[in-house]
């Protein structure tokens, strides 16, 4: 990299990735790559599909770095494409997947409904590893409708709008969705918490 | 408690409300102590979430990554070549060729206006009339024309001999003319 600054910033090294440098491109990746990959597997719960789906996303990246304008951080806008392609494959799956199971995903409420509050905060106590092991594996269990939503909410900070507009379904869905996904979440971490 | 309200509830939470709607929510809240527990648990999960993403590494070498990602991107770039990291990059690519080949085009012109016979004399003897007489001659071992021409008006058997007062040479021609 010639034109390369000593200690390039995303944005230097953006800059450069748009002029067609693609060692520029291969740092960007080396820096994010954790970041892209981690947003996947969080989705996907799947190892390879997640290394697959980061990579289709570093691919995106490539070919639409000239729509790259600067109004998010880099990290930020490959992370957005990996949730699309995660979003799209979700799809995939969901088609693949037999009806009678899908109608019970989608029953309103669920056993959620029901769930009786008995501890209102579920993660009192814990220290922030253990708050942040306990969350990951409530989400390994959880369906990928409601994972998918309390990621791109909660992590993503995305509102309900933009939530909606991703996964192609109404803000009342999303809403719905949401609370059925946090009420869960509220009963897998009480049992995790007791489990421990 | 009714779904509507819950859901009421969460958006409140969320920052989902306009201020009307979050009013409403914190009255109806405050007064129901089902509302405050369910409100309570959400608020929870919603703090628990707060920096609490695992990071995973990519169970791959750093090199081995790039590879496959550069691979495909060569791949995909071969079928279509389009595609590439911007529309300027894109447009440098096509451009930068044609310009080299309009520039060639130039400079071949240039140099071949260089060597090209000037027409000056032929155009003037082509533009004379017949009152100067002219006459060509043509030397084919040397591949030189001669032009000749006379004005009508010298009428003496002494002129019939063609006496040459300028000799203009064009490179490919000589033309020679006579008072």
């Amino acid at each position: 990299m010639p034109d390369q600054p000593e200690n390039p910033t995303d944005v230097d090294l953006v800059r450069l990735a748009q002029k067609g440098d693609m060692r520029a491109f291969e740092e960007l990746v080396a820096r994010h790559r954790d970041k892209v990959y981690s947003r996947a597997y969080s989705m996907m719960r799947n190892e390879d599909e997640a290394l697959d789906l980061s990579q289709d996303a570093w691919v995106k990246g490539w070919q639409r770095l000239g729509q790259f304008q600067g109004d998010s951080t880099f990290v930020t806008w490959m992370t957005r494409i990996v949730i699309n392609l995660c979003l799209d494959q979700l799809r995939r799956l969901k088609r693949k997947r037999a009806e009678s199971l899908e109608a019970l995903e989608e029953e309103p409420g669920g056993v959620e409904a029901h769930i009786e509050i008995t501890a209102p905060n579920p993660t009192a106590g814990l220290e922030r590893a253990e708050v942040r092991a306990s969350i990951n594996r409530a989400l390994a269990q959880m369906s990928a409708k409601h994972r998918t939503v309390l990621i791109l909410h909660e992590f993503e900070q995305m509102e309900y709008k933009e939530i909606a507009k991703r996964m192609q379904c109404s803000v009342g869905t999303v809403m719905s969705r949401l609370f059925y996904a946090r009420r869960h979440m509220a009963s897998l971490l009480a049992g995790l918490r007791r489990e421990n | 408690m009714k779904p509507d309200f819950e859901l009421k509830l969460q958006a409140w939470l969320d920052g989902e409300l306009p201020a009307a709607g979050a009013e409403q929510a914190r009255r109806l809240a405050a007064a129901d102590p089902e509302a405050a527990r369910l409100l309570a648990e959400l608020q929870a999960i919603k703090t628990a979430f707060l920096d609490s993403e695992q990071t995973v590494t990519v169970p791959e070498s750093r090199e081995f990554y790039w590879s496959k990602i550069e691979r495909q991107i060569q791949r995909e770039a071969a079928v279509h070549p389009a595609l590439g990291p911007s529309w300027a990059e894109r447009f440098r690519r096509w451009l930068a060729p044609l310009a080299g080949t309009a520039a060639l085009a130039a400079v071949l012109l240039v140099a071949l206006n260089q060597f090209k016979p000037q027409q000056t004399a032929f155009n003037q003897v082509s533009g004379m009339t017949d009152e100067y007489n002219p006459r060509t001659f043509r030397d084919n071992p040397s591949g030189i024309n001669f032009v000749v021409f006379q004005a009508a008006r010298q009428t003496s058997a002494a002129s019939d001999v063609p006496q040459p007062a300028r000799i203009r040479n064009d490179g490919s021609s000589f033309l020679i003319e006579h008072e």
